[in-house]
Protein backbone atom coordinates (compact mmCIF):
# COMPACT_ATOMS: atom_id res chain seq x y z
CA UNK A 1 0.00 0.00 0.00
CA UNK A 2 1.52 3.12 -0.91
CA UNK A 3 -0.92 6.29 -0.73
CA UNK A 4 0.72 7.64 2.20
CA UNK A 5 4.27 6.04 2.98
CA UNK A 6 2.34 5.59 6.51
CA UNK A 7 3.95 2.84 7.89
CA UNK A 8 6.53 2.90 6.45
CA UNK A 9 9.48 5.33 7.03
CA UNK A 10 11.86 4.48 4.02
CA UNK A 11 12.88 7.35 1.98
CA UNK A 12 11.56 5.61 -1.61
CA UNK A 13 7.96 7.19 -2.50
CA UNK A 14 5.94 4.00 -3.84
CA UNK A 15 7.01 0.48 -3.84
CA UNK A 16 8.55 -0.60 -7.49
CA UNK A 17 6.75 -3.17 -8.46
CA UNK A 18 3.38 -1.14 -8.05
CA UNK A 19 5.05 2.02 -9.38
CA UNK A 20 2.37 4.88 -8.55
CA UNK A 21 3.38 7.55 -6.27
CA UNK A 22 1.47 9.73 -3.40
CA UNK A 23 -1.27 11.84 -3.24
CA UNK A 24 -2.43 13.81 -0.43
CA UNK A 25 -5.97 13.09 1.63
CA UNK A 26 -7.78 15.38 -0.26
CA UNK A 27 -7.70 13.44 -3.34
CA UNK A 28 -10.35 12.30 -5.29
CA UNK A 29 -8.21 9.73 -7.54
CA UNK A 30 -5.87 7.01 -5.96
CA UNK A 31 -4.23 4.13 -7.39
CA UNK A 32 -4.15 0.20 -5.68
CA UNK A 33 -2.78 -2.73 -7.33
CA UNK A 34 -4.00 -2.17 -10.92
CA UNK A 35 -6.89 0.01 -10.37
CA UNK A 36 -7.44 3.22 -10.43
CA UNK A 37 -10.12 4.82 -8.48
CA UNK A 38 -12.32 8.13 -8.25
CA UNK A 39 -14.21 9.70 -6.26
CA UNK A 40 -16.91 12.67 -6.81
CA UNK A 41 -20.72 13.58 -6.77
CA UNK A 42 -22.32 10.58 -5.51
CA UNK A 43 -20.29 8.17 -6.92
CA UNK A 44 -16.98 5.94 -6.95
CA UNK A 45 -15.98 4.87 -9.75
CA UNK A 46 -13.44 1.68 -10.60
CA UNK A 47 -10.98 1.24 -13.98
CA UNK A 48 -8.72 -1.51 -14.13
CA UNK A 49 -5.43 0.10 -14.98
CA UNK A 50 -3.60 -3.30 -15.52
CA UNK A 51 -2.31 -2.33 -18.89
CA UNK A 52 -2.19 1.63 -17.75
CA UNK A 53 -1.87 3.15 -21.14
CA UNK A 54 -5.89 1.89 -21.48
CA UNK A 55 -7.77 2.76 -18.16
CA UNK A 56 -11.33 0.50 -18.45
CA UNK A 57 -14.25 1.19 -16.33
CA UNK A 58 -14.43 -2.11 -14.13
CA UNK A 59 -17.61 -0.72 -12.19
CA UNK A 60 -19.32 2.17 -9.89
CA UNK A 61 -21.01 2.41 -6.95
CA UNK A 62 -23.28 4.91 -6.12
CA UNK A 63 -22.87 6.03 -2.43
CA UNK A 64 -24.53 8.89 -1.39
CA UNK A 65 -24.52 12.87 -1.39
CA UNK A 66 -21.04 14.68 -1.31
CA UNK A 67 -18.41 12.32 -2.01
CA UNK A 68 -15.21 13.93 -1.33
CA UNK A 69 -11.70 12.07 -0.75
CA UNK A 70 -10.46 9.05 -1.33
CA UNK A 71 -7.72 6.86 0.40
CA UNK A 72 -6.31 3.11 0.05
CA UNK A 73 -4.74 1.20 2.90
CA UNK A 74 -3.62 -2.61 2.60
CA UNK A 75 -6.83 -3.92 1.11
CA UNK A 76 -9.16 -1.19 1.86
CA UNK A 77 -10.39 1.69 0.96
CA UNK A 78 -11.30 4.38 2.55
CA UNK A 79 -13.92 7.41 1.04
CA UNK A 80 -14.81 10.87 2.66
CA UNK A 81 -18.21 11.98 2.29
CA UNK A 82 -20.48 15.01 3.29
CA UNK A 83 -22.36 12.26 5.88
CA UNK A 84 -19.20 9.74 6.65
CA UNK A 85 -16.71 7.78 6.03
CA UNK A 86 -17.24 4.33 3.49
CA UNK A 87 -15.24 1.26 3.99
CA UNK A 88 -14.42 -0.57 1.18
CA UNK A 89 -12.86 -4.48 0.91
CA UNK A 90 -10.56 -3.83 -2.30
CA UNK A 91 -9.01 -7.09 -2.21
CA UNK A 92 -10.29 -7.81 -5.40
CA UNK A 93 -9.28 -5.59 -8.34
CA UNK A 94 -12.12 -6.10 -9.87
CA UNK A 95 -15.03 -5.01 -7.40
CA UNK A 96 -16.12 -3.33 -4.40
CA UNK A 97 -17.20 -4.30 -1.23
CA UNK A 98 -18.61 -2.20 1.05
CA UNK A 99 -18.05 -3.02 4.63
CA UNK A 100 -19.12 -0.40 7.01
CA UNK A 101 -20.12 3.37 7.03
CA UNK A 102 -19.36 5.56 9.79
CA UNK A 103 -21.49 8.80 9.79
CA UNK A 104 -21.01 11.88 10.87
CA UNK A 105 -22.52 15.53 11.39
CA UNK A 106 -22.38 16.67 8.01
CA UNK A 107 -19.26 18.75 7.08
CA UNK A 108 -16.12 18.05 5.23
CA UNK A 109 -13.99 14.77 5.91
CA UNK A 110 -10.63 13.69 4.02
CA UNK A 111 -9.33 10.63 5.91
CA UNK A 112 -6.00 8.85 6.25
CA UNK A 113 -5.26 5.80 8.34
CA UNK A 114 -2.67 3.85 10.05
CA UNK A 115 -2.38 0.88 11.75
CA UNK A 116 -5.91 -0.07 13.48
CA UNK A 117 -6.87 3.55 13.31
CA UNK A 118 -8.35 5.77 10.87
CA UNK A 119 -8.04 9.95 11.06
CA UNK A 120 -10.75 11.86 9.93
CA UNK A 121 -10.99 15.73 10.02
CA UNK A 122 -14.62 17.73 10.16
CA UNK A 123 -14.81 20.80 9.22
CA UNK A 124 -17.43 23.33 9.27
CA UNK A 125 -18.20 26.47 6.87
CA UNK A 126 -20.04 27.80 3.68
CA UNK A 127 -19.01 24.38 1.91
CA UNK A 128 -18.92 22.11 4.59
CA UNK A 129 -22.84 22.85 6.08
CA UNK A 130 -23.54 22.66 9.46
CA UNK A 131 -20.18 20.24 11.11
CA UNK A 132 -18.09 20.80 13.97
CA UNK A 133 -14.20 21.30 13.76
CA UNK A 134 -12.78 18.17 15.04
CA UNK A 135 -10.36 15.67 14.56
CA UNK A 136 -12.26 11.88 15.01
CA UNK A 137 -9.90 8.81 15.74
CA UNK A 138 -11.78 5.72 15.16
CA UNK A 139 -10.86 1.95 15.76
CA UNK A 140 -10.91 0.15 12.49
CA UNK A 141 -10.02 -2.96 13.76
CA UNK A 142 -12.85 -4.30 12.67
CA UNK A 143 -13.43 -2.77 9.14
CA UNK A 144 -17.06 -3.79 9.16
CA UNK A 145 -17.61 -1.85 12.62
CA UNK A 146 -15.73 1.33 12.90
CA UNK A 147 -16.09 2.89 15.82
CA UNK A 148 -14.99 6.32 17.32
CA UNK A 149 -12.42 6.24 20.08
CA UNK A 150 -11.90 9.97 20.16
CA UNK A 151 -12.89 13.48 19.00
CA UNK A 152 -10.29 16.47 19.52
CA UNK A 153 -11.38 19.84 18.53
CA UNK A 154 -10.01 21.80 15.77
CA UNK A 155 -10.06 25.13 14.74
CA UNK A 156 -10.22 25.01 10.82
CA UNK A 157 -9.41 21.08 9.92
CA UNK A 158 -8.82 20.38 6.42
CA UNK A 159 -6.23 17.55 5.07
CA UNK A 160 -3.74 15.12 6.95
CA UNK A 161 -0.91 13.14 6.60
CA UNK A 162 0.64 10.15 9.60
CA UNK A 163 3.77 8.65 9.33
CA UNK A 164 4.63 6.36 12.23
CA UNK A 165 4.42 8.59 15.41
CA UNK A 166 3.75 11.60 13.71
CA UNK A 167 0.64 13.16 12.79
CA UNK A 168 0.17 16.36 10.35
CA UNK A 169 -3.11 18.25 10.33
CA UNK A 170 -3.35 20.75 8.53
CA UNK A 171 -5.76 23.67 10.43
CA UNK A 172 -6.60 25.66 7.41
CA UNK A 173 -6.49 29.96 8.62
CA UNK A 174 -4.70 28.59 11.62
CA UNK A 175 -1.77 26.82 10.02
CA UNK A 176 -1.01 23.30 10.61
CA UNK A 177 -0.68 21.13 14.37
CA UNK A 178 1.77 18.42 14.72
CA UNK A 179 0.85 15.59 16.82
CA UNK A 180 2.47 12.66 18.44
CA UNK A 181 0.72 9.77 17.68
CA UNK A 182 2.42 7.61 19.54
CA UNK A 183 -0.56 6.91 21.24
CA UNK A 184 -3.11 7.48 18.67
CA UNK A 185 -5.88 7.54 21.51
CA UNK A 186 -4.49 10.18 23.57
CA UNK A 187 -2.62 12.28 21.36
CA UNK A 188 -0.36 15.43 22.15
CA UNK A 189 0.07 18.44 20.11
CA UNK A 190 3.56 18.66 19.39
CA UNK A 191 4.26 22.02 17.40
CA UNK A 192 1.67 24.55 15.73
CA UNK A 193 3.36 25.96 12.33
CA UNK A 194 1.61 29.00 12.02
CA UNK A 195 3.13 30.97 8.91
CA UNK A 196 0.69 29.47 6.30
CA UNK A 197 -2.89 28.79 5.72
CA UNK A 198 -2.72 24.88 5.48
CA UNK A 199 -4.53 23.30 2.98
CA UNK A 200 -3.37 19.62 2.50
CA UNK A 201 0.16 18.30 3.56
CA UNK A 202 1.90 14.81 2.22
CA UNK A 203 4.25 12.86 4.33
CA UNK A 204 7.15 11.30 2.40
CA UNK A 205 8.81 9.16 4.98
CA UNK A 206 11.76 12.09 5.71
CA UNK A 207 10.12 14.73 4.46
CA UNK A 208 6.65 16.30 4.05
CA UNK A 209 5.35 18.88 1.79
CA UNK A 210 2.21 21.04 2.94
CA UNK A 211 0.09 22.88 0.05
CA UNK A 212 -0.93 26.26 1.10
CA UNK A 213 -2.73 29.28 -0.07
CA UNK A 214 0.67 31.14 -0.52
CA UNK A 215 3.53 28.36 -1.24
CA UNK A 216 4.13 24.82 -0.94
CA UNK A 217 6.34 24.71 1.90
CA UNK A 218 8.47 21.47 2.52
CA UNK A 219 9.69 20.24 5.80
CA UNK A 220 12.31 17.67 6.72
CA UNK A 221 10.64 15.71 9.84
CA UNK A 222 12.75 13.13 10.60
CA UNK A 223 14.03 14.64 13.82
CA UNK A 224 10.05 14.78 15.28
CA UNK A 225 11.30 17.91 18.40
CA UNK A 226 13.07 19.59 15.59
CA UNK A 227 11.16 19.49 12.16
CA UNK A 228 13.59 21.38 9.73
CA UNK A 229 12.29 24.37 7.09
CA UNK A 230 13.90 23.46 3.97
CA UNK A 231 12.17 25.53 0.85
CA UNK A 232 9.58 27.10 -0.26
CA UNK A 233 7.69 27.59 -3.63
CA UNK A 234 5.52 30.38 -3.92
CA UNK A 235 2.55 31.16 -5.30
CA UNK A 236 1.74 34.47 -6.68
CA UNK B 1 -18.91 42.14 -23.54
CA UNK B 2 -21.58 43.26 -21.01
CA UNK B 3 -19.94 45.44 -18.71
CA UNK B 4 -20.79 43.19 -15.80
CA UNK B 5 -19.74 40.06 -16.66
CA UNK B 6 -17.50 39.02 -14.11
CA UNK B 7 -15.88 36.08 -15.31
CA UNK B 8 -15.35 33.33 -12.75
CA UNK B 9 -13.13 30.23 -13.56
CA UNK B 10 -14.60 27.94 -10.73
CA UNK B 11 -12.94 24.72 -10.29
CA UNK B 12 -15.09 21.59 -9.74
CA UNK B 13 -13.47 21.94 -6.50
CA UNK B 14 -12.66 18.99 -4.09
CA UNK B 15 -14.97 21.44 -2.31
CA UNK B 16 -18.49 19.88 -2.45
CA UNK B 17 -21.20 22.45 -3.79
CA UNK B 18 -23.91 22.06 -1.05
CA UNK B 19 -26.52 23.82 -3.95
CA UNK B 20 -30.63 23.34 -4.59
CA UNK B 21 -32.28 22.89 -7.48
CA UNK B 22 -34.00 21.30 -8.51
CA UNK B 23 -34.35 21.10 -4.93
CA UNK B 24 -32.62 18.18 -2.69
CA UNK B 25 -32.60 20.16 0.00
CA UNK B 26 -34.00 23.69 -0.09
CA UNK B 27 -36.03 23.64 3.42
CA UNK B 28 -36.43 27.69 3.95
CA UNK B 29 -34.75 28.77 0.28
CA UNK B 30 -37.11 31.48 -1.15
CA UNK B 31 -36.85 31.03 -4.73
CA UNK B 32 -38.34 34.29 -6.08
CA UNK B 33 -40.52 34.79 -8.97
CA UNK B 34 -39.10 37.79 -11.14
CA UNK B 35 -36.05 39.34 -11.39
CA UNK B 36 -33.09 38.80 -8.83
CA UNK B 37 -29.22 39.22 -9.21
CA UNK B 38 -27.38 36.21 -9.44
CA UNK B 39 -24.87 34.34 -11.56
CA UNK B 40 -25.40 32.10 -14.96
CA UNK B 41 -23.29 29.44 -16.44
CA UNK B 42 -20.40 30.68 -19.17
CA UNK B 43 -20.49 27.54 -21.28
CA UNK B 44 -17.74 26.50 -23.67
CA UNK B 45 -17.04 23.49 -26.71
CA UNK B 46 -16.26 20.55 -26.12
CA UNK B 47 -13.17 21.37 -28.61
CA UNK B 48 -12.13 24.07 -26.57
CA UNK B 49 -12.09 22.60 -23.29
CA UNK B 50 -10.66 19.24 -24.26
CA UNK B 51 -7.04 20.64 -26.02
CA UNK B 52 -4.28 19.34 -23.53
CA UNK B 53 -0.54 20.39 -24.04
CA UNK B 54 2.67 20.65 -22.38
CA UNK B 55 3.94 24.43 -21.89
CA UNK B 56 7.24 25.93 -20.22
CA UNK B 57 6.84 26.27 -16.67
CA UNK B 58 4.65 28.69 -15.27
CA UNK B 59 4.19 30.30 -11.66
CA UNK B 60 1.79 28.83 -9.17
CA UNK B 61 -1.21 30.78 -8.72
CA UNK B 62 -4.25 28.78 -7.46
CA UNK B 63 -2.48 25.08 -6.17
CA UNK B 64 -4.90 22.20 -5.49
CA UNK B 65 -4.03 19.03 -5.07
CA UNK B 66 -0.78 17.57 -5.29
CA UNK B 67 0.67 14.18 -6.55
CA UNK B 68 4.62 13.24 -6.02
CA UNK B 69 6.13 10.67 -7.75
CA UNK B 70 9.97 9.46 -8.02
CA UNK B 71 11.33 13.09 -7.85
CA UNK B 72 8.67 14.66 -8.90
CA UNK B 73 5.59 17.02 -7.69
CA UNK B 74 2.58 17.44 -10.03
CA UNK B 75 0.72 20.41 -8.34
CA UNK B 76 -2.99 21.31 -9.87
CA UNK B 77 -3.13 24.32 -11.05
CA UNK B 78 -6.90 25.10 -10.19
CA UNK B 79 -9.05 24.22 -13.22
CA UNK B 80 -5.75 25.13 -15.30
CA UNK B 81 -3.13 21.77 -15.56
CA UNK B 82 -0.63 20.76 -13.46
CA UNK B 83 2.54 21.93 -12.72
CA UNK B 84 5.78 19.91 -13.25
CA UNK B 85 8.65 20.48 -10.08
CA UNK B 86 11.68 18.17 -10.17
CA UNK B 87 12.30 17.90 -6.53
CA UNK B 88 15.24 15.64 -6.12
CA UNK B 89 16.91 18.38 -4.26
CA UNK B 90 14.42 19.48 -1.74
CA UNK B 91 15.87 22.13 -0.56
CA UNK B 92 15.90 23.68 -3.81
CA UNK B 93 12.45 22.62 -6.40
CA UNK B 94 12.41 23.52 -9.86
CA UNK B 95 9.68 25.05 -11.63
CA UNK B 96 10.14 22.61 -14.72
CA UNK B 97 7.10 22.78 -17.26
CA UNK B 98 3.31 22.92 -17.24
CA UNK B 99 0.33 20.46 -18.83
CA UNK B 100 -2.11 22.64 -19.40
CA UNK B 101 -5.21 20.89 -19.05
CA UNK B 102 -8.76 22.66 -18.83
CA UNK B 103 -10.71 21.86 -15.82
CA UNK B 104 -8.10 19.71 -14.13
CA UNK B 105 -8.50 19.36 -10.46
CA UNK B 106 -7.47 15.78 -9.69
CA UNK B 107 -4.84 13.45 -10.68
CA UNK B 108 -2.74 10.19 -10.28
CA UNK B 109 -0.04 8.33 -11.86
CA UNK B 110 1.48 4.69 -12.48
CA UNK B 111 4.36 3.97 -14.41
CA UNK B 112 4.82 6.54 -16.63
CA UNK B 113 1.12 7.31 -17.07
CA UNK B 114 -0.83 10.09 -15.66
CA UNK B 115 -4.44 9.96 -14.99
CA UNK B 116 -6.20 13.66 -14.98
CA UNK B 117 -9.74 14.96 -15.08
CA UNK B 118 -10.27 17.24 -18.24
CA UNK B 119 -13.54 18.71 -17.00
CA UNK B 120 -15.54 15.43 -17.14
CA UNK B 121 -13.32 13.14 -19.68
CA UNK B 122 -10.60 10.97 -17.79
CA UNK B 123 -7.66 11.25 -19.73
CA UNK B 124 -4.38 8.77 -19.55
CA UNK B 125 -1.08 11.49 -20.71
CA UNK B 126 1.76 9.43 -21.01
CA UNK B 127 4.75 11.25 -19.58
CA UNK B 128 7.89 10.74 -22.05
CA UNK B 129 9.69 13.80 -19.94
CA UNK B 130 8.63 16.64 -18.34
CA UNK B 131 8.98 18.64 -22.21
CA UNK B 132 7.26 15.48 -23.86
CA UNK B 133 3.94 14.13 -23.77
CA UNK B 134 1.63 11.86 -25.70
CA UNK B 135 -2.75 11.43 -25.10
CA UNK B 136 -2.21 7.85 -25.16
CA UNK B 137 -6.54 7.52 -24.20
CA UNK B 138 -9.19 9.64 -23.46
CA UNK B 139 -12.83 8.35 -21.53
CA UNK B 140 -15.49 11.18 -22.23
CA UNK B 141 -17.78 11.71 -18.83
CA UNK B 142 -16.02 9.45 -17.22
CA UNK B 143 -15.75 12.05 -14.27
CA UNK B 144 -18.14 11.95 -11.56
CA UNK B 145 -20.77 14.57 -12.03
CA UNK B 146 -20.63 16.54 -8.81
CA UNK B 147 -23.58 18.92 -8.97
CA UNK B 148 -22.29 22.44 -10.77
CA UNK B 149 -22.85 25.43 -8.85
CA UNK B 150 -20.76 28.64 -8.60
CA UNK B 151 -18.42 28.84 -6.25
CA UNK B 152 -20.05 31.82 -4.55
CA UNK B 153 -23.31 31.68 -2.99
CA UNK B 154 -26.54 33.35 -4.21
CA UNK B 155 -29.21 32.73 -6.84
CA UNK B 156 -27.75 30.76 -9.84
CA UNK B 157 -29.23 29.64 -13.32
CA UNK B 158 -29.04 25.64 -13.23
CA UNK B 159 -26.76 24.21 -15.44
CA UNK B 160 -28.27 22.45 -18.50
CA UNK B 161 -25.47 19.81 -19.99
CA UNK B 162 -26.77 19.71 -22.86
CA UNK B 163 -25.30 23.09 -23.73
CA UNK B 164 -21.57 22.38 -23.38
CA UNK B 165 -19.17 22.55 -20.38
CA UNK B 166 -19.27 25.37 -17.25
CA UNK B 167 -16.02 27.22 -18.05
CA UNK B 168 -17.26 30.29 -15.68
CA UNK B 169 -19.92 32.49 -14.33
CA UNK B 170 -21.09 35.94 -15.35
CA UNK B 171 -23.13 38.62 -13.15
CA UNK B 172 -26.63 38.91 -14.62
CA UNK B 173 -30.60 39.53 -13.43
CA UNK B 174 -32.24 36.22 -13.37
CA UNK B 175 -35.80 36.21 -13.75
CA UNK B 176 -37.32 33.27 -11.33
CA UNK B 177 -33.92 31.21 -10.58
CA UNK B 178 -34.60 27.67 -9.99
CA UNK B 179 -30.98 27.13 -7.89
CA UNK B 180 -29.09 28.30 -4.85
CA UNK B 181 -26.51 27.73 -3.18
CA UNK B 182 -25.60 28.15 0.25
Amino acid sequence: MLASCASDSSNDVGLPQQNSGVGGSLARFTIANNSLYIVGGEDLHLYDISNPSNPRKKTKQRLGFGIETVFPYNDALFVGSQNGMYIFDISDPTKLKQLAIYSHITSCDPVVVQGDRAFVTLRDGVDCRFGSNLLDVIDISDLSNPKLLKSYPMQNPHGLSIDGDDLFVCEGRFGMKQFDATNPDALTEKRLFEDFFGYDVITLGKNLIVIGKDGLYQYDYSDSDNVKFLSKIDVN
Amino acid sequence: MHNKIILYFFALSFLVLSSCGPCDDCDGINFPKGEVEGLKPIYGSLEQVKAIHIESARDLENPGKIYVKGQYLYINERSKGIHIIDNSNPTAPINVSFINIPGNIDMAAKGNIIYVDNYKDLVAIELINPQTINIVKRLENAIPYNGEAPSEGGYFECVDQSKGVVIGWERVTLVSPKCYRQ
